[in-house]
């Protein structure tokens, strides 16, 4: 096999092989989480490796990129066997990663964030020289930075200030201004707007021209027909495929991942939308009165019905988040008031709403979500401590009761419900939230992007919990930035843009083939963005 | 770094800049007090008093601009009293050996900052809790030069030189050579962290360890170094402080480690890491002295002093987080 490699590396000009990683292991207390892994990589290839929340995808990646070291196994970096002990190592060998869960330092600039740690960028005379000139860093970085709507006078404030979705926008560029051998993109995408995701797949492709070799982890199947060239699909902690893209179709990938019989059970294009609920003879149950704050959100008024599937549409800045966030008492408003079954109600602290009856999955799980030292079954119950005492005091057996529940319910992939949250794979830690919410028994549901970094079976899943959830009468309301997902799951979908409202779609076709569902998309499209029609 | 925000509003006057800085209530607070002590007090504004401030402040100057850079980076470090009295008693003692002076102060500076150093080993390699860490280094420290003084305070190793490294001599007019080398320091640690990549990876680190690590930032050596220049910034304390005292009492450096931190975070540092600045700590190290000045003066009861320094600390930190957010309010009207 090394031979092979030599060999290979020695043809100048021809894709060689760049990265070869052979019968990596890697055990966590209780899992297995890597069990005789391959990976190659060519120069000059985009390739996927996919597989479902907690196959081992994250861990391959980090042992890539220093940030753990395998129990097992061998890297070969050009032919030369490589250990990669720190990220400082696989950054000097040119190696660069977009991690899953956002690293961004809050009260650092968003220039310093993109030029923290990356001697390439900050100098080009020696690693040694000890000086940061933020000007010229800003003038290597403007152009890129630019194209990921990041302003010049955003470049010089706290990255703290930003949402999520920012925040993913200068990990790209800073990955993308240091111009790596092998860019490693873990779920690149999770939150990104369309064209900015579009934005980002055309510059993935320019990388690709220069002969950087891209490993690229998606859930997004569809996104890897026509941009990826190759595949490593793993499955529990085993790499089962080592594919061609070229001649594969989505069941396929799907069946590779989850298993044959899987695939038969994923929501196809034209599959009908359970709710069934009629708007006619509903009752409303919550009134929101023209919410106000400055700058943010200008005069916002609707309402929503019990049973109902509320979506809201709109683009990075339209003030999504920031609404359901004040709605929940999270943000203070200027003014504005909300009635909750038709009575006057003061939500001031989150707290109040969850009172109320009204829960949220936030946006951004690892700031907002996650307490990451609480064990999973501690996660769930801490929503509503009252549902595990017995005779006056916390009782863990009916903890653990409660967390088995959920973990079948959603099919969390953990080791046992003792387990450390942040040791849960990215999708777990979704499913781990979006169980809290629910035990609280709301009557209203907030999602905030709720299938971000969940897998396509899972997202099934979660999709059916939604509507099942609006099938038992309760309400509920989802920010998806994909627009089909969102299609795809509401009743009804509100349209922010720059914090006013601008449109609606009363009634979201029930038949996601049907006639109508491109028209509302390319409607939607239309009214989230500043095209006049 | 998140005080950068005046930065970006490059073309406001210099007027809004001064009022928009985090440090402006408290010295709006502080002239005010100056003033009014000048204007009552008459044994206020004399020479001999202000030599007292000023030389006061100096130590306390390098003892909160050592915490700031701890801080920066996350850590605390409670040692740096207990620093100040072994470093001062190793230049104290060496002299009164006989030992030339410039040798004695090498090994002051050598024994700090070596104490810092192993401050940060155990921190970063041994994984001790910075607060027991440094506690433990506290005591060390103290137990050390108990011993080796047998509790007697150090004496005859004053001469010409050291009254003027003491600042108790003057080399022009009202300037010591604390102040030259306070600003000397201050200039220095500033453009450290302004303006080199270490400054960064400082405030990188006190933020989010993690997000650091994850970024290739060597985020022990970072932590290391903070102490290290917090050792080594003791030791410059202690040298000084000897000459200011002109006798060490084996307890010299007691309660030094609270005016320390007291001071930082008046200057805006934050004990979560990630905040601080170098004018923030000198403010705050003025604040301090200042206060205790003037209890002293105006003679206020033993037993009220404590109440009123205390008073004084969570009114400066709390005028210091007002004004950031009227900065911040205002930065943002200006902008749209
Ligand atoms: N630090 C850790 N301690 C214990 N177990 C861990 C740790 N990190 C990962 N695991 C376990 O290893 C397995 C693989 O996790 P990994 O994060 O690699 O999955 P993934 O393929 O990236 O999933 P996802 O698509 O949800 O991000 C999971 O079962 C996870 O619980
Ligand atoms: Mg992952």
């Amino acid at each position: 096999m090394r031979d092979g490699a030599h060999a290979e590396n020695s043809l100048p000009g021809a894709s060689s092989q760049i990265l070869k990683m052979a019968h990596i292991s890697k055990r966590y207390q209780g899992v297995q989480a890597l069990d005789n892994v391959e990976l190659n990589l060519k120069t000059g290839e985009i390739h996927a490796l996919l597989g479902g929340n907690g196959a081992g995808k994250s861990t391959l990646l980090k042992i890539l990129s220093g940030l753990t070291t395998p129990d097992e196994g061998s890297i070969l970096f050009q032919g030369a066997p490589v250990s990669i002990d720190t990220p400082r190592i696989a950054q000097e060998l040119g190696i660069s990663m977009i991690h899953q869960e956002l690293s961004i330092i809050p009260d650092l600039s968003i220039l310093e964030n993109i030029c923290l740690g990356q001697d390439s960028l900050i100098t080009q005379r020696t690693k040694w020289t000890p000086w940061v000139n933020r000007r010229e860093i800003a003038k290597k970085v403007r152009s890129v930075a630019t194209e990921f709507g990041i302003t010049e006078d955003e470049l010089w404030r706290p990255a703290g200030e930003f949402g999520a979705l920012k925040k993913r926008a200068v990990e790209i560029v800073r990955s993308l201004v240091v111009q790596p051998k092998i860019l490693i993109l873990d779920e690149p995408t999770s939150g990104l707007e369309e064209h900015e995701k579009e934005l980002l797949f055309e510059h993935m492709r320019s990388l690709q021209r220069l002969g950087v070799a891209l490993i690229w982890v998606t859930h997004h199947l569809d996104e890897v027909f026509g941009l990826a060239d190759t595949a490593t699909i793993m499955r529990d902690g085993q790499s089962v495929a080592h594919t061609q893209i070229k001649g594969l179709n989505l069941n396929d990938l799907i069946s590779l991942m989850f298993g044959s019989e899987a695939a038969a059970l994923i929501e196809q294009p034209g599959s009908k939308k359970k709710s069934s609920n009629k708007n006619s003879n509903r009752s409303k149950i919550l009134d929101v009165v023209q919410f106000k704050r400055a700058g943010i959100l200008k005069d916002i008024s609707f309402s929503l019905a019990e049973g109902e599937i509320l979506g809201i549409a709109g683009l990075a800045g339209a003030g999504r988040t920031e609404l359901v966030r004040a709605i929940m008492g999270i943000d203070k408003i200027d003014s504005g008031t909300v009635n909750f079954f038709g009575e006057e109600k003061k939500i001031s602290h989150p707290k109040k709403a969850y009172d109320l009856g009204i829960a949220m999955v936030p946006e951004d799980r690892k700031v907002l979500g996650i307490l990451s030292e609480f064990s999973l079954e501690k996660s769930i119950s801490i929503s509503k401590l009252s549902s595990i005492v017995k005779s006056g005091f916390l009782n863990s057996k009916n903890e653990r009761d409660l967390a088995s529940n959920y973990i079948r319910k959603l099919s969390i992939k953990t080791p046992n419900s003792g387990e450390k949250i942040r040791n849960l794979s990215g999708g777990n830690q979704q499913k781990v939230i979006i169980s809290r919410c629910l035990n609280t028994n709301p009557k209203i549901l907030i999602f905030d992007e709720p299938t971000q970094g969940i897998d396509v079976a899972s997202k099934v899943e979660v999709h059916k919990l939604i509507r099942d959830l609006a099938g038992e009468g309760k309400s509920v309301i989802v920010i998806a930035s994909e627009i089909s997902e969102l299609i795809r799951l509401s009743d009804r979908i509100i349209i922010l843009r720059e914090g006013s409202l601008v449109g609606e779609i009363e009634e979201v076709p029930e038949k996601i083939e049907l006639n109508g569902y491109e028209n509302v998309e390319r409607d939607i499209l239309q009214k989230i963005s500043r095209l006049k029609s | 770094m998140a005080l950068n925000y005046t930065k970006i509003s490059k073309n406001t006057s210099l007027q809004n800049r001064i009022v928009q800085d985090p440090s402006f209530g408290i010295i709006a607070l502080l002239l005010f007090a100056i003033i009014l002590m000048t204007i009552l007090e008459p044994s206020f504004a004399t020479s001999g008093n202000v030599t007292n401030i000023v030389n006061a402040m100096m130590t306390v100057s390098f003892l909160a601009l050592g915490m700031t850079i701890v801080l920066i980076a996350g850590g605390l470090d409670l040692s740096v009293g207990s620093t100040m009295a072994v470093t001062a008693g190793v230049a104290g003692k060496f002299i009164s050996y006989g030992i030339d002076m410039k040798v004695a102060f090498i090994c002051a500076l050598a024994i700090g900052t070596g104490i810092g150093v192993i401050n940060g080993l155990l921190v970063t390699k041994l994984g001790i809790p910075d607060f027991i860490a440094t506690l433990a280094m506290l005591g060390i420290g103290q137990g050390v030069i108990l011993l080796w003084t047998q509790g007697v305070p150090i004496l005859d190793y004053m001469n010409e030189t050291y009254y003027y490294i003491g600042g108790l001599k003057k080399i022009v007019g009202p300037i010591s050579i604390p102040m030259i080398v306070v600003v000397v320091v201050s200039i220095a640690l500033a453009i450290i962290l302004k303006r080199t990549k270490f400054g960064l990876n400082l405030y990188a680190v006190g933020s989010s360890p993690f997000s650091a690590r994850n970024s290739g930032v060597n985020v022990d050596l970072i932590k290391i170094s903070a102490y290290a220049i917090s050792g080594f910034l003791a030791a410059i304390a202690g040298i000084h402080i000897a000459g200011r005292t002109t006798t060490i009492p084996p307890l010299i450096g007691k309660g030094y480690e609270i005016s320390a931190i007291a001071a930082a975070v008046i200057g805006g540092a934050s004990l979560l890491g990630g905040k601080g600045r170098v004018i923030g700590a000198l403010i705050g190290a003025l604040t301090l002295t200042l206060t205790r000045n003037i209890i002293n003066l105006v003679g206020i009861e033993s037993s009220w002093q404590a109440i009123v320094t205390g008073s004084v600390l969570v009114g400066a930190v709390l005028a210091n987080r007002a004004s950031g957010e009227f900065g911040k309010k205002l930065n943002r009207r200006i902008r749209t």
